[in-house]
């Protein structure tokens, strides 16, 4: 979704992610360590989640990459994988900041990222991301995603484990 | 007895473990149609179960006893998913008078169902010869159809001249036996040859008939081959250069491990009867191995006028040849400018008392994919010969694969061109040598069937003739099993879904009887589209979408061997070949609308909504055609728009699944209020980019939602409301 009014408030963005990883923003001017340039944009993307209602009330919905914010992170390709994993193991959890690195690290799609997106998974993950992860690694390998899908078909979110059920109906049936 | 095949195509659980033959029945017979059942058999692949016909019929109801005859019709019914899953033969057998026949199911209930229902002229032929006074010619027929049948039976003299005329009324299932000898006003002399036609109308192969010859002063007896001309061939082709191969024909003193009576010396025979209605100028040659090397060699050729038969000295031409008179086995071939099945042949050896008959089966020379021989068995002193000859001008290599109980045992064959083998298989189960498996040859088992194929597989052409023949010493009995074409029994067409603008490769199957399925891609002669303004299709299988819609694409095999099933002795000789294909649907789909089957409510996000009140529900969707028909289809991209911005990748995931489902989760939003707070309405187009080719297609779908602190509710419109209403209004919580 996108919201109807924007509301940058990188104080608080950048804030965040100064507290949830520990790193020092980048100066202008300076190449960009691939970890800099993904922290910018998850910043900027969760940035847009964030805004304020006509009536002055403040709204948070989920507000997509565009297609700018997806060829940054695909540029940055195979290096972009390790920034994002560490967004998925902070201890606290944002909700759409982890959610977001499971989309980035989908696209990206490489075999590198199968293991971080199994981070995802946790049951300590908001279940839109673990439901959103357990898609991803099918996209990557439906082999070794299967495990994981079929211990994820008694999940006590109904989220997670209705998303196991479709996805293990898209496997061949066995002979 | 003459015996006829029935099936239906049911589909049983756990199909590929067990064939079960639902029932067996043998029909006793005075003119009327009595059966009852006989047994029911569960079958395992490849398995091999034998009923006494004799001790059934000695069990029979009280009630039909009266009816008991002397011979009759047997009928399998079996349930199983394909056709041509069982093969069955019949065996008389009588020790006492050494005399044994054989003969397989030949009629196809489904096939016969499924045969055009218009009356078409059907016909008989073979030969006969008397080579003693005291021979009998017997013939059964029996009407395999649910309607009176009439068979004219013309029995005509070595130059064609009638000798008996008669027409026979068979009631629906009826059997009849006619003494062919005893027809003709003037008796018949010794060594008289001629031949034998059978008139019907009805589906081919409708009429089952069986003829044998037997002497009982002597223990002679031999099977006629009786040849319908399959209706696939309907002798519609050019005149051609025909061929027959004629594998395994005994000359000479016995081999010692067949352990005959000593002295026992065998004596070639070969009829010829032309069917056709124009001369035929038969050539003879004999294959044969001398000192390690092939040789061939000509017999001669001999003329025949239309209609007319005749014995072949075959003794004497060979005696003029360069082979000697104990060769011991030898091939021969017969070849004419005809047509396939314009000369009926019957050939053999026998021995000096007429007691030992080893029949041999002529074969039409032309390829085939694998075969499976019935049945052999090595029970007791009784052994199974199987004769091989490679009449082709390449090398051969095979496999032979016996199938017994609880397994099967690899028999490798190397055939140089023109060469041959004859496999005795009680040697080669007494010989104890592992096959490439490492598999043994169990001592307990006695009987099995077998298949014959290419090395590179079941499916791959081989150009061999083949013959498997039973035989007992003690009782003087051989009698030839039957054998049978594997090959297609059914065809399809995949049904293919593509894009506009995208490729995709059509597939076709074909079922053989064997129950292997195989795919047909690039391998079909051609595949051809109509309506290419929807697809277009190469010669390739390769078929692109050109617009939204539905056309029908047809594969087709040319030259393809079919008729699995057949049986390639009795009443056909040979595996027929022709034309298989299939037609099926190439539907260009278009996305079009979005449908959603569901939602799930779920959790918030706990950081980014700390302090805050919403819902959040996962909304599930998949792309539909114009049609309003599921894309099954991995890669499309849906995108949003909202307040005038495509935006894509709002999806999980960005792209879509290989079902064309996808999810719009998180949906919702949290609010900084407390207490009860909407905010405004907003709206969403849809538009769908297919990859890798960048359509853009635009989607008829469109939503509205609305975001509360205590609900949010998602009306989907624009879909189709026909048959299904595919628009939907979710809501969770309070929106009001």
């Amino acid at each position: 979704m996108i919201s109807s009014q924007k509301f940058f408030d990188f104080a608080i963005v950048v804030a965040l992610n100064l507290t949830m990883l520990g790193r020092v923003s980048f100066c202008q001017g300076v190449v960009q360590s691939p970890s800099s340039s993904v922290d910018a944009v998850m910043s900027r993307v969760l940035s847009r989640s964030h805004s304020i209602t006509s009536d002055g009330v403040e709204e948070v919905s989920w507000a997509p990459p565009t297609k700018e914010d997806v060829a940054e992170i695909k540029g940055l390709g195979e290096e972009a994988v390790m920034p994002l994993a560490r967004y998925l193991q902070t201890e606290k959890k944002d909700g759409f900041a982890e959610l977001l690195a499971v989309k980035f690290l989908i696209i990206i799609g490489t075999p590198s990222t199968f293991q971080p997106l199994t981070l995802a998974l946790a049951p300590e993950q908001w279940e839109v991301t673990r439901a959103q992860a357990l898609s991803g690694i099918y996209q990557l390998s439906k082999d070794k995603a299967k495990l994981y899908i079929l211990a994820a078909l008694n999940d006590k979110s109904e989220l997670v484990n209705s998303r196991a059920h479709e996805l293990l109906a898209l496997y061949p049936p066995e002979p | 007895m003459a015996v006829r095949r029935e099936f239906r195509l049911d589909t049983p659980p756990k199909e590929r473990a067990i064939k079960q033959i639902s029932r067996s029945e043998a029909i006793a017979n005075h003119g009327r149609w009595h059966e009852f059942s006989i047994a029911d058999c569960h079958a395992a692949p490849c398995w091999v179960a034998t009923v006494n016909l004799g001790d059934a019929l000695r069990h029979i109801p009280a009630k039909l006893a009266s009816h008991r005859s002397d011979y009759g019709m047997v009928s399998v019914d079996y349930s199983w998913s394909w056709a041509g899953a069982i093969l069955a033969s019949v065996q008389n057998l009588d020790e006492m008078a050494m005399l044994s026949f054989h003969s397989a199911v030949q009629a196809d209930k489904a096939r016969l169902d499924a045969a055009d229902r218009q009356i078409a002229s059907q016909r008989v032929d073979t030969t006969w010869w008397r080579p003693y006074a005291s021979t009998e010619l017997y013939l059964f027929l029996g009407n395999s159809t649910g309607l009176p049948k009439t068979v004219t039976v013309n029995m005509r003299s070595e130059s064609g001249a009638s000798l008996a005329d008669i027409p026979v009324t068979l009631a629906p299932h009826a059997s009849v036996k006619l003494d062919i000898f005893a027809l003709p006003k003037k008796s018949l002399d010794v060594r008289s040859v001629g031949s034998l036609s059978l008139d019907y109308s009805g589906p081919p192969h409708s009429l089952v008939a069986f003829a044998n010859l037997q002497d009982q002063t002597n223990g002679f007896s031999a099977n006629l081959h009786l040849v319908e001309a399959h209706p696939e061939n309907a002798r519609v082709k050019d005149i051609h250069q025909v061929a027959v191969a004629i594998p395994g024909v005994l000359l000479g003193h016995q081999r010692a491990k067949m352990q005959f009576p000593e002295n026992t010396f065998f004596a070639p025979y070969l009829l010829l009867h032309n069917t056709a209605q124009d001369a035929r100028a038969i050539s003879l040659s004999a294959s044969y191995s001398s000192s390690g090397a092939r040789s061939t060699v000509p017999l001669g050729t001999t003329s025949l006028p239309p209609g007319v038969s005749r014995q072949v000295d075959l003794s004497s031409l060979i005696s003029k040849s360069s082979i000697t008179p104990d060769q011991g086995v030898i091939d021969i071939e017969e070849s004419f400018s005809g047509n396939d099945g314009d000369i009926a042949s019957e050939a053999g050896s026998t021995d000096q008392t007429g007691n030992y008959v080893f029949e041999a089966d002529p074969q039409l020379e032309t390829w085939t994919s694998s075969r499976t021989i019935c049945y052999w068995t090595i029970s007791g002193d009784t052994n199974t010969m199987i004769s091989l000859w490679n009449y082709s001008g390449d090398t051969q290599d095979l496999v032979l694969t016996l199938h017994f109980e609880a397994g099967s045992y690899n028999v490798p064959i190397h055939l140089e061109a023109s060469a041959d083998l004859d496999l005795d298989l009680a040697t080669l189960f007494k010989s104890r040598v592992p096959d490439e498996n490492g598999t043994l040859l169990p001592n307990n088992i006695y009987e099995g069937s077998a298949t014959l194929a290419s090395t590179k597989g079941e499916s791959a052409k081989l150009s061999v003739a083949s013959s498997a023949s039973t035989f007992n010493v003690r009782n003087g009995t051989c009698t030839n099993q039957c054998g049978t074409c594997n090959g297609p029994v059914s065809e399809a067409f995949i049904p293919l879904s593509l894009g506009i603008g995208a490729s995709a490769q059509a597939t076709g199957t074909m079922t053989y009887n064997t129950g292997s399925i195989y795919y047909v891609t690039t391998n079909a002669s051609s595949w051809s589209a109509s309506g290419s303004t929807v697809a277009s299709i190469q010669s390739s299988g390769m078929a692109t979408g050109v617009s939204a819609g539905s056309s029908q694409a047809t594969w087709v095999i040319d030259g393809a061997y079919y008729g699995a099933g057949y049986i390639c002795t009795g009443n056909s000789f040979y595996c027929p070949s022709g034309t298989v294909g299939a037609t099926g649907p190439v539907i260009v789909q278009k996305p079009t609308y979005f449908f959603s089957p569901s939602y799930t409510s779920t959790t918030g996000p706990s950081g980014a909504c700390q302090n805050k009140t919403g819902k959040f529900i996962d909304v599930s969707y998949y792309v539909a055609d114009q049609s309003g028909v599921r894309v099954n289809r991995a890669g499309l991209e849906p995108d949003e728009n909202e307040n005038g911005t495509w935006n894509m990748n709002f999806t999980t995931p960005s792209t879509t699944r290989s079902d064309g489902s996808f999810d719009d989760t998180p949906f919702g939003a949290c609010y900084g209020f407390t207490g009860h707070y909407c905010g405004l309405p907003t709206s969403r187009a849809f538009q769908i980019t297919e990859l890798p080719g960048y359509f853009v297609d635009p989607i008829g779908t469109n939503t509205t939602q609305k975001f509360c602190t205590d609900g949010v509710t998602l009306t989907i419109q624009g879909n189709p409301t026909s048959p299904t209403n595919q628009n939907k209004t979710y809501t969770v919580g309070n929106v009001q």
